[in-house]
Order: structure tokens, then C-alpha cells, then sequence
């Protein structure tokens, strides 16, 4: 695999606050990951370093395996914090101003347009959009070089329901064509619909990059129906696998100690004659998971302030 | 260079007071070449012929007309010092940067613009004087005498634009920049001041007079006039000695204004 990105013990000082904290990480090529991390980790900040506008305090960085310069740039396309435009200039007018930076061909300016559905808006002015139609603008001009890497920040920040959804698309059509994109976002919602890769700060530090399932390693839950709960909540205490039974309302959830699978679980309680109306297995979702993360690196930070 | 234009023409051009201001300025300017022929400014109840006082001919009209056409020079002041506080306010800067613009680029294509206008306003300028003083001069004399104080009005612009665009970039808020454009002027009228009390009346160099505004101010010294001449049957006008030494001192602002400007781009997260 292709590394797009190689971030090397990355750091960032505003004055005595330390904003970026030796972060390294890289990216490859034609996934899409999630910057996660709550407000005020460093997402910003880190993606200002690497596109050039905040100067670092230390370390560096490489795109496509090379030493930072500006060609790297017109490589990439990026929105960081909010939709930077004219607003006295129409769509189409910012996109020419953003083609000519990039030199990129003009007649791409309605394509792109066209992606994010503002082509029947292009002649009017930036200052008259609401901010999903802002939203849709800064993607379009983002794609208007056919980027290899796509950086969005908080793409869908104070968006409404329908905005989100429709951010979301564009997104995942863009993911199709095999763009690597790296989206900042403190929605982990959002991030698990459309991530496979996440990279998880914490007040500057990166604690967790790698693939979205391998973030917590927890087995994961069943989750049981049937018509006589009482029975298979018998049989389940007696089996060596699972570490908590807990009852709920009209399933039973089942804590994973060892590994086991569906099929097999399944078959088990077949022999043992129940058969099951409902039967999922599931791990915790990227909240739960995010917010372990974030526990556990407090209480490793905890424990280590006391052996002082 | 080409491309850079391109992006500012778009920015400017397209920005409806900055299109508006600009045309008018260069109206203007253009305009008052006829102006001043039919402007007779009353003195006492007196009516002042400023032609029949021998204003445009050759070689006083060099120096009389770049004197004047400078005070229009702080209407472009504010448009450029706008059209860089607004790339601040719109974060424009940020994305233009993140869009693979470098800073040095971003500087250059300010400072084209401001060489343009610059430039524009000169050519402008060294028309007018040409005409006017084709048409005024009787005697025959030498027409490109006196021509420097066109070169001079050109230097002057330059170093007034580029201390705006360092101002623009420094303060980031059009508002501020104007007023320290104007209390900057000032300041440099009270240290010339400060210093011409404390020294000798046989002085005739002063070290303040080295400062950027007052050094540009020297480029187009106000008109020496001389009323015995015109009662001789001469014009009332003295031939103006074009200061050299101040030019170096301007050119040598110029280089200071713009690497400051870009040292601070360059040093500035955004």
C-alpha cells in the first residue's frame, strides 16, 4: 500500500499551551479516516501544520512519501474549520479564483458543481447561501484540482438532518472513486458511517490509529430472543463463555469473555433446545469505543501522576 | 505572474466598491489634466489664474502637476489596504494558502497590484503634464526638462502603497491600518519638528527627513514660488531642484516595507 501521509513526532506550542503534542501517524492510500477527538485536541491545528498555514514547533511531515512544497498541495484538497470564501463573488467566480491557485482547467468549475448540486446556484453570490449549501460550495472547490487526498474539517458542523445525510453522500461517491479523505469530526456518528481508519486525539496527543475495529479490543455482545427467557438465561450462566448476562426487556444481552461465534452459539443452544427468535452480535459502537479511549488514557495519565 | 493577476483581477474587479473607486480615481486623475486649467481659486477676492502665472508650462508643470495628482494617492491607499484586510476578514488568506498558493506568491500578487496602479497613475500623470504643457508653453524650451518629478511621483507611490500593504498585513483590520497610515504621517511631522528646534538655523539636512514619510514628501517638494519673478514679466514659478538623495532613501523604504510585510506572513500561523 501506498502511504499518502507520514506525520513524525509532530508538535505545536501556542506560547505555554501545548496544542500538538508529538503526534505521529500515516495515512494510506484510498482509505478514509477519521480525525476524532473532542474540542480543542489538536484536529485543527494538526491538519493547519501539515496544509501549511500554522508553522510547526517541531517535527515533520511527508506527502506522497516527499518532503513538503506547494506542488504536494495542489494535490490535495482541503477545508479546514469553515467554508473560506468572497462573499461579494458568485459560486462560480470563488471556484475560478480557487482554479487559478490550483491551475486547474476552468470547465471542471460546472462538473464539480454539479457533484455537490449547486450547478443551478453558480451565478449568484457566495453571501446569499445557508450554510449547507457553504458546506457543499467548499467541497466542490476542494475537488476542483481531482484531488488525491481529500481533507474535510467538521464537514457537516451546524448542518440540519437533511444536510448531514446529503454531505454524507457526496462523501461516500467521492470515497468510491478510491480518494483517500481524512475527516476531522468531534460526530463519531458521522465518522463510523463513512470511516474505515480512524486516528483518535487527545489534548494534543494521538492515543489510537488503525482500521475502526481493531480501536477496542472487547469481543463484542450477543444479543438473544426467544420465546421462553427464562430458560436460555438458565442455559447461558451455565456456559464457560461469557463474562455478564444481563436481562433486558424482551432479549437478553450476553458479555463475551472468550471468543465465539454466531453460528456456533447458535448451534449450542439448538442442542440444548431453544431456538432463538433473534440472534446479532455486536461490539460496541465507535462512541462507546472513543470514550473508552479517552477513560483510559485519563486513567493512565491518573496513575501516572500518583507514582510521582 | 500571468496567473497571479489573474486571481487578483478576479478578486478586485469583481468587488463592486473597489471597481467603482477605481474607475473613479482614474477618471479623475485623468480629468483633472483639464481641471485645473478651469479651477481659479480666489485668494484675498482675488481671482488666481493659475495658467496666466505660467503653472503649466514646461518645466514647472512637471513639478506642479505630480504635487497636486499625489493627494489623490490615498484613494488607492484605502483600496489596497481593503482589498489585503479583507483576505484576512473572509479567512480567504487561509484557503488561498491551503488551495497551494505560497505566501511569497500571495505577497507578489499584492504587490503587482500595486505596482500597477502605481504605474497607471504615472503614465496618467506624465500625459497630462506632456499635453498641458504643450499647449501652454509659448517660448521653446526643452520639454523633458524637470521630467524627473514624474519618476519622483512614481517612487512616492510605491513606497505610500507598499507601507499600506505592510500596515494591511501587520494590523489585519482595515480600520486600524488607515488610521496608522495617518497618525504615522504625523508622528514623522513632530520628530522632523523636535529635530529642527533643537539645531542650528544653518542646518539643511535633517536626519528625520530620511524617514519614510518624510523622505517620500521630499520626492515632491511643494512648489517654489517666487512673486518679484512675475512682476519682472517672468512666471511666478522657480525651477525646482529634483532631490536625489531622497530617491535612494525611498527605494531603500520600499525594500524594508516589503520584506517586513513578508517576514510577517511568513512568521504568522493563520
Amino acid at each position: 500500500m501506498n502511504t499518502v501521509l507520514e506525520i513524525d513526532r509532530l508538535s505545536k506550542h501556542f506560547g505555554s499551551l501545548v496544542a500538538v503534542d508529538d503526534i505521529s501517524f500515516s495515512v494510506e492510500k484510498g482509505n478514509v479516516y477519521g480525525l476524532l477527538g473532542p474540542n480543542g485536541s489538536g484536529k485543527t491545528t494538526t491538519l493547519g501544520m501539515i496544509l501549511n498555514v500554522v508553522n510547526p514547533t517541531k517535527g515533520t511531515w511527508r506527502w506522497f512519501g516527499k518532503e513538503h512544497s506547494n506542488d504536494s498541495l495542489k494535490k490535495i484538497g482541503a477545508i479546514i474549520e469553515q467554508p473560506n470564501f468572497y462573499p461579494y463573488l458568485s459560486a462560480a467566480k470563488n471556484l475560478m479564483t480557487v482554479a487559478s491557485i490550483k491551475q486547474a482547467p476552468f470547465s471542471r468549475i460546472d462538473e464539480k458543481l454539479k457533484i455537490v448540486d449547486l450547478l443551478h446556484r453558480k451565478n449568484d453570490r457566495f453571501s446569499s447561501f445557508s450554510l449547507g449549501m457553504k458546506q457543499r460550495l467548499a467541497i466542490a472547490s476542494a475537488l476542483l484540482n481531482n484531488p488525491e487526498v481529500l481533507i474535510l474539517d467538521e464537514p457537516a458542523n451546524g448542518l440540519d438532518p437533511q444536510g448531514i445525510i446529503k454531505i454524507r453522500e457526496i462523501i461516500k461517491q467521492i470515497a468510491n472513486t478510491g480518494t483517500t479523505i481524512i475527516l476531522a469530526s468531534h460526530l463519531l456518528d458521522e465518522v463510523e458511517k463513512v470511516c474505515s481508519h480512524v486516528v483518535v486525539l487527545n489534548k494534543g496527543k494521538s492515543i489510537y490509529c488503525g482500521t475502526v475495529e481493531n480501536m477496542s479490543n472487547e469481543l463484542g455482545y450477543f444479543e438473544l430472543g426467544t420465546s421462553n427467557i427464562d430458560e436460555l438465561v438458565n442455559v447461558l450462566e451455565t456456559m464457560p463463555y461469557f463474562e455478564k448476562i444481563i436481562r433486558q426487556n424482551k432479549f437478553v444481552s450476553a458479555m463475551l469473555k472468550t471468543d465465539l461465534d454466531a453460528e456456533e452459539l447458535n448451534r449450542i443452544l439448538v442442542n440444548s433446545g431453544i431456538f432463538l427468535n433473534h440472534l446479532v452480535k455486536r461490539r460496541n459502537n465507535l462512541e462507546q469505543q472513543f470514550l473508552n479511549l479517552i477513560k483510559n488514557e485519563a486513567d493512565v495519565t491518573i496513575t501516572e501522576n500518583r507514582m510521582e | 505572474m500571468l496567473r497571479l493577476l489573474k486571481i487578483e483581477w478576479n478578486k478586485i474587479y469583481n468587488y463592486k466598491t473597489a471597481r467603482i473607486f477605481i474607475i473613479l480615481y482614474f477618471v479623475l486623475l485623468a480629468a483633472m489634466g483639464y481641471l485645473v486649467t478651469i479651477i481659479k481659486p480666489s485668494i484675498d477676492n482675488l481671482s488666481v489664474n493659475l495658467a496666466q502665472l505660467g503653472a503649466y508650462i514646461f518645466p514647472y508643470v512637471w513639478q506642479n502637476i505630480t504635487y497636486f495628482a499625489d493627494f489623490g494617492s490615498i484613494f488607492l491607499g484605502i483600496i489596497i489596504i481593503t482589498n489585503i484586510t479583507n483576505e484576512y476578514t473572509y479567512r480567504t488568506i487561509k484557503q488561498n494558502l491551503i488551495d497551494g498558493l505560497t505566501k511569497k506568491e500571495f505577497l507578489l500578487s499584492k504587490l503587482l497590484v500595486s505596482l500597477i496602479f502605481a504605474a497607471l497613475s504615472t503614465l496618467i500623470v506624465f500625459f497630462a503634464c506632456l499635453i498641458l504643457g504643450l499647449y501652454y508653453t509659448k517660448n521653446p524650451v526643452s520639454v523633458f526638462t524637470g521630467v524627473e518629478f514624474v519618476l519622483g511621483y512614481f517612487l512616492k507611490l510605491s513606497v505610500f502603497f507598499s507601507f499600506c500593504t505592510l500596515l494591511a498585513i501587520w494590523l489585519r483590520r482595515s480600520g486600524f491600518a488607515f488610521l496608522l497610515v495617518i497618525l504615522w504621517r504625523l508622528c514623522e511631522l513632530i520628530i522632523f519638528g523636535i529635530e529642527k528646534i533643537n539645531s542650528s538655523s544653518s542646518t539643511s539636512f535633517f536626519l528625520s527627513n530620511l524617514l519614510p514619510a518624510n523622505a517620500a514628501a521630499k520626492l515632491l517638494p511643494f512648489p517654489s514660488i517666487n512673486p518679484q519673478n512675475f512682476l519682472m514679466g517672468g512666471t511666478v514659478f522657480m525651477p525646482g531642484n529634483f532631490p536625489r538623495e531622497y530617491c535612494i532613501a525611498v527605494i531603500i523604504w520600499i525594500a524594508v516595507f516589503i520584506t517586513l510585510s513578508y517576514l510577517l506572513l511568513k512568521k504568522r500561523d493563520l
